[in-house]
């Protein structure tokens, strides 16, 4: 008896030990803070490619800004486009580029950047027919007249061609060789481009661990030079748990938190230890309502249902008021929004009348409301919906689906009927056609865009056509003007907020500039980090 | 043993080949557009089209099925759709993470049900038994979630003692890739440093993942000795005056140990089905996490390839527990056969 | 473990109230069995009467109440959109009970059915069952649970079904066992040869006589199938917004962890506590059951 009394004390012993080894061990205490010559970010949702011009995921642009440079790139904060990598000229007709690359750049493998190489990646955007690629359909030809000039034929005006080359999704410069060495099948380099990066910009890429992480580290022979403070090393975790990357910035052990949901950024906020920013910033929100069958093609009860919702609620006690409501489908700070479109306060008694009107006094039909994985600002808002539309005795049905499931069923008319969903548009081109065309426009519907409220407006399509391909910058206004007042009055969507840009981020980090066409990444040659 | 063993493993192939069949067919059920998202946002009717004759999503499911599984066994079980990578190519990355993170629940099954079980059949019902017995109920009810929210709570946020989530910490260097377990791989590099990051960062999603389990071993242990304990060569060796020690060595423990195995095999499939779970919570890069990002985004390729290779694992562990089962006890090599 | 419960047999009403004397003796003797089938009692009171009980709608939002933290108002606190947690809860328990009983008879009457067939019949028939349930306990529970639930397309119903037919496959063993156990009984054997209907025999004399492991069996699953379910809610698989689930609670109140602890540590507690109930009363049912065998 007594033997098996020694025998549990021994184990217990040894328990102890094994614990007490770990508090020990484990105090990690201020060696974990991140060091000062390097950034950490976390980000809550992987990067899709390290191929910039083969995906318009929100994630992956993150790391391609670090590694990839563009020909032009946006000043500051504005949406006005400047020469980056290259100058550039338009003629007066809007027909002919042209694009001078500056002398001296070199991708990391030596390879010059000149006009043969720009005009190769242009080539090579094209080919492949992904990412922005969309935006370079009027390139009707392209000359290489010397070393350094490239000229761009165009087959009509278009007034996003330019951003195409400036913006987060854009023809980024990739090195040539690095392409045709490692092409297989004739893929353009996309599988070896996945997970590989050769370009100009301020860092290369040290390490990439699906999923994991991303280490980038400096190109000392980076055409900008090294004078000045500069980060070394930027170090991108993905961390999928939101507490967990929300702890790892409070601890200093993280530098920039990505993807963190609303209340959790709010709530660091409020505890002070770390820096949340508080920009406007041209992303808009918004409900896409089912506009092509009954009832909801009667445009009284789209607008009983704009009356309904509660924008101070979700605005206000939500967003704790770090938003405002939208005012139609361009947000207020974008090039060409229009201050004199119609904006719906919420009002029962005026919805009932319009729904009386449309002959549904007292609702009694029932909608849907889609969104897909991953999107958590789209759940909240699809319960609000829902209470607000109980109110008019119509039901919602919530439903939550994959991508791939959601796409698939909003993008056919059959299966999208009677189906609202939620949608966010940040900006793809400086250009408020970007913003109407895809949601709006009849030629954008099922596969072709994301009119999947299946909205048809002759007179909203022409103003369209016509602002995109007019020279003249006031005329092309006025009919972005138009179609705001057109689609804003007929609701096919509920125009919900834009949202300031908070992003929590360790106090120390500095030189942070937000544009808006920029999202979720950093310039991270601008940043610097201060001594704690 | 061995004809015992060849009709085994062709039971073994014919399961496998329903389950494929009964995961491909699921997976399909749903009347999604993957093509679609293939193809890109921008892509046009045509494109998408296109990629769905080339990856023979137009044709019938039993066609569809048929250069899946042909795929298969020339190594390819296709692309993910999420990762734009071979599904093979993420299974060899995340496989190691919970590889590790099983051998190490098991490890805390097997140190702390066994013997504990043991000590509470020695002395049913004194403090220590009825303390492990509530513990064990109180384990096994307790939602595998919530534990590891509380623990990652208590653990890191109050007394910053063990890391919240991931295999390493931010400014670990990942050892050379040998057996794809860190914990391995540190030591083979030399590098203690990590080794220790990274058995810290095993500590908490392990017993997460472990309390279930040691609580059914326990029990288990516990019954099958205290069975041993009563019986009549037991109590006849305890009337030769043989000491209460030997008896346990002797006579019980390797009695006890014998159903300990058996529960452990059964466990396998509960630790996979926990690594689900327990693996979203903490950041663990692995095959659960996988899973569960696959069926979220309807990763048709990904959610067919992981569940073939998890479950053909599972299969064989199982496989390999019955064979321990019977090498470790000689009288069922005659029965089994 | 399960097939070897229950040695003893004989015609089954005499039996029936012996055991359920022998239950009821057994619980008044345990405390700890009658407070967890007190308790399980009153959460599904509660959950029932919930809806009485709370004045609070579980489903109405009032986003300028959210996140409110216990007081005398809100006991439990508000969630993301000022819906009252205590409210939820209730109205969780009355999903959660109503599904796991769902599981449970989708796997009995499945794992029964296939049972009875394969074990009576046996041969090819046998045989043929026999593998399509190995191909189903080939896969851990939670994989092919987690693939079900997303191929029919994510919501309770669909996670409860999904859950139930993971879980067939342990019943139609357990009641082939027992099937092929009874059938050479000599009664039984009997029975057939005085040519009693194939009804007959199976429902009076096999299931009759056979029900005892099912029993035991499903008062030790009642909790692993709320823990299940939980699960599959909590990676999303399970209860849709905004329906109240506790799973789908923790895993909404899980962002919120850090500061709004109350929305993961009160529904939390509520699985935690219901699925304890049960497996203290099935641990109990498990040990009077298997000990009648012998004496």
């Amino acid at each position: 008896m007594s033997s098996i009394a020694v025998n549990r004390r021994q184990t217990l012993a040894l328990l102890g030990g094994v614990a007490g080894g770990f508090i020990v061990a484990s105090r990690p205490g201020a060696a974990n803070a991140a060091k000062q010559d390097t950034l950490v970010v976390t980000s809550c949702a992987d990067a899709v490619t390290l191929d910039p011009q083969s995906s318009f995921d929100g994630q992956s642009p993150l790391i391609w800004r670090g590694v990839y440079e563009n020909l032009l790139a946006y000043k500051g904060s504005s949406q006005e486009i400047v020469p980056h990598l290259a100058d550039y000229e338009i003629s007066s007709d809007g027909l002919l580029y042209t694009f001078t690359v500056k002398e001296g750049i070199k991708f990391t493998d030596g390879e010059p950047l000149d006009a043969a190489a720009v005009k190769f990646n242009i080539e090579r955007q094209k080919a492949i027919n992904l990412g922005i690629a969309f935006a370079l359909t009027p390139i009707a030809s392209m000359e290489t007249p010397d070393e350094r000039t490239v000229v761009l034929k165009l087959s009509a005006p278009s007034d996003g061609l330019l951003s195409a080359f400036a913006g987060m999704y854009s023809v980024y410069m990739i090195s040539p060789k690095a392409i045709r060495d490692n092409e297989k099948d004739g893929d353009w380099a996309q599988a070896w481009l996945r997970e590989n990066m050769v370009g100009t910009g301020p860092y290369k890429l040290r390490k990439y661990v699906q999923s994991q992480q991303a280490v980038l580290e400096r190109n000392e022979a980076y055409w900008r030079g090294w004078d000045g403070e500069h980060i070394d090393n930027v170090v991108i975790r993905y961390v999928k748990d939101a507490n967990s990357a929300r702890l790892l910035l409070e601890r200093g052990d993280s530098d920039i938190a990505l993807f963190l949901p609303d209340d959790m950024v709010e709530a660091m906020n409020d505890e002070g230890g770390v820096l949340v920013t508080d920009i406007p910033s041209p992303v808009q929100y918004c409900v896409v309502l089912p506009a092509n069958v009954a009832p909801m093609n009667d445009v009284r009860v789209r607008q009983a249902i704009a009356y309904s919702f509660d924008y101070e609620g979700l605005i206000n006690n939500m967003l704790r008021g770090h938003a405002k409501q939208a005012r139609g489908p361009v947000p207020s700070g974008f090039i060409g929004f229009n201050p004199q479109t119609k904006q719906y306060k919420r009002d029962i008694p005026k919805a009932k009348e319009l729904l009386a009107a449309a002959g549904f006094p007292d609702g009694g039909f029932t909608l849907k409301y889609t969104y897909e994985t991953g999107y958590w600002w789209k759940r909240p808002v699809g319960e609000l919906l829902q209470s607000s539309l109980k109110e008019l005795g119509i039901g919602l049905e919530i439903m939550e689906l994959s991508p791939a499931a959601w796409s698939g069923m909003m993008s056919n008319p059959e299966t999208a009927k009677l189906a609202c969903f939620g949608f966010l548009w940040s900006p793809t081109l400086a250009t408020p056609y970007d913003y109407m065309w895809s949601m709006f426009d009849t030629a954008a519907q099922g596969a072709a865009g994301y009119n999947w409220g299946y909205y048809s407006n002759p007179e909203v399509d022409k103003l369209l056509a016509q602002g995109t391909s007019e020279p003249d910058e006031a005329k092309r206004m006025a009919s972005y003007a138009k179609a705001q007042e057109l689609i804003a009055e007929e609701a096919p969507a509920l125009f919900l907020y834009e949202k300031n840009y908070r992003l929590p981020m360790n106090r120390n980090v500095e030189g942070f500039v937000f544009n808006g066409v920029w999202f979720e990444t950093f310039d991270f040659y601008s940043l610097t980090k201060k001594g704690a | 043993m061995l004809r015992y063993l060849l009709k085994r493993i062709l039971s073994l192939i014919a399961v496998l080949v329903g389950m494929s069949v009964l995961t491909f067919w699921l997976t399909h059920l749903i009347p999604a557009n993957p093509a679609r998202l293939m193809a890109g946002q921008q892509a046009s009717a045509e494109q998408v089209a296109e990629i769905a004759r080339k990856f023979h999503l137009d044709r019938p499911l039993v066609e569809q099925y048929f250069y899946y599984s042909k795929g298969v066994l020339q190594g390819d079980f296709g692309n993910s759709m999420t990762t734009r990578r071979p599904v093979l190519a993420d299974l060899e990355e995340f496989f190691p993470a919970t590889a590790e993170l099983t051998v190490a629940s098991l490890v805390i099954i097997l140190l702390l049900g066994v013997p504990s079980g043991l000590l509470a059949a020695a002395r049913r019902n004194g403090w220590f038994d009825r303390l492990n017995f509530a513990g064990s109920l109180v384990a096994v009810s307790m939602p595998a979630f919530w534990l590891g929210l509380l623990l990652q709570l208590y653990f890191y946020r109050y007394l910053d003692w063990l890391p919240v989530g991931g295999r390493l910490a931010i400014e670990d260097i990942e050892p050379d890739r040998v057996t794809g377990f860190l914990t391995v791989d540190s030591l083979l590099a030399g590098d203690l440093e990590t080794f220790r990051s990274a058995l810290l960062h095993l500590v908490l999603p392990s017993v997460t993942l472990a309390a279930g389990s040691v609580a059914i071993v326990f029990r288990m242990t516990r019954a099958s000795a205290g069975s041993v304990l009563r019986s009549t060569y037991v109590r006849a060796a305890r009337s030769r005056g043989i000491s209460e020690r030997a008896v346990m060595i002797r006579h019980v423990a390797p009695n006890a140990v014998l159903p300990a195995i058996t529960v452990i095999g059964l466990q396998i499939g509960v630790i996979i089905s926990g690594s689900v779970i327990v693996e979203s919570i903490f950041s663990w890069p692995g095959i659960g996490l996988y899973m569960v990002n696959a069926i979220k985004y309807l990763d048709y390729q990904a959610i067919v390839g992981v569940t073939i290779v998890v479950s053909a694992v599972f299969v064989l562990c199982n496989l390999l527990v019955d064979v321990l089962y019977i090498a470790v006890n000689p009288q069922m090599r005659g029965r089994m056969i | 473990m399960a097939a070897n419960v229950n040695e003893s047999a004989g015609p089954g009403g005499a039996r029936s109230a012996g055991l359920a004397r022998s239950l009821l003796t057994s619980f008044r003797r345990n405390p700890v069995a009658m407070a967890a089938i007190a308790m399980v009692a009153c959460i599904l009171l509660l959950s029932v009467a919930g809806s009485h009980l709370s004045s609070w709608d579980p489903y109405a939002t009032d986003p300028a109440s959210r996140l409110m933290a216990p007081s005398w108002e809100h006991l439990f606190g508000t969630d993301d959109l000022g819906r009252d947690v205590l409210a939820r809860i209730l109205a969780g328990g009355a999903n959660s009970t109503l599904m796991a009983f769902g599981i449970l008879a989708i796997a009995i009457v499945v794992g029964t059915f296939v049972g009875l067939i394969s074990g009576y019949w046996g041969g090819a028939v046998d045989e043929l069952l026999m593998r399509v349930t190995d191909v189903f306990l080939a896969f851990p529970a939670m994989i092919l649970a987690m693939c079900l639930a997303a191929a029919l397309g994510p919501n309770l119903v669909n996670a409860t079904i999904a859950t139930g037919v993971v879980w067939w496959p342990w019943y139609a063993r357990l009641v082939r066992a027992e099937t092929i156990r009874i059938k050479n009984e000599l009664y039984v054997e009997s029975a057939i040869a005085m040519g009693a209907p194939l009804r007959r025999i199976l429902v009076v004399h096999i299931l009759r006589n056979g029900y005892v492991p099912v029993v035991v069996q499903a008062s030790m699953d009642v909790g692993y199938a709320v823990l299940t379910l939980a699960g599959l809610s909590f990676i999303g698989l399970g209860a849709q917004p905004p329906l109240a689930e506790w799973g789908a609670m923790v895993s909404l109140g899980r962002d919120y962890l850090l500061k709004e602890w109350w929305m993961v540590a009160f529904p939390g507690a509520a699985i935690f506590l219901f699925v304890l109930c049960f497996n203290v009363i099935g641990e109990y049912l498990h040990g009077v059951l298997t000990s009648e065998g012998d004496g």
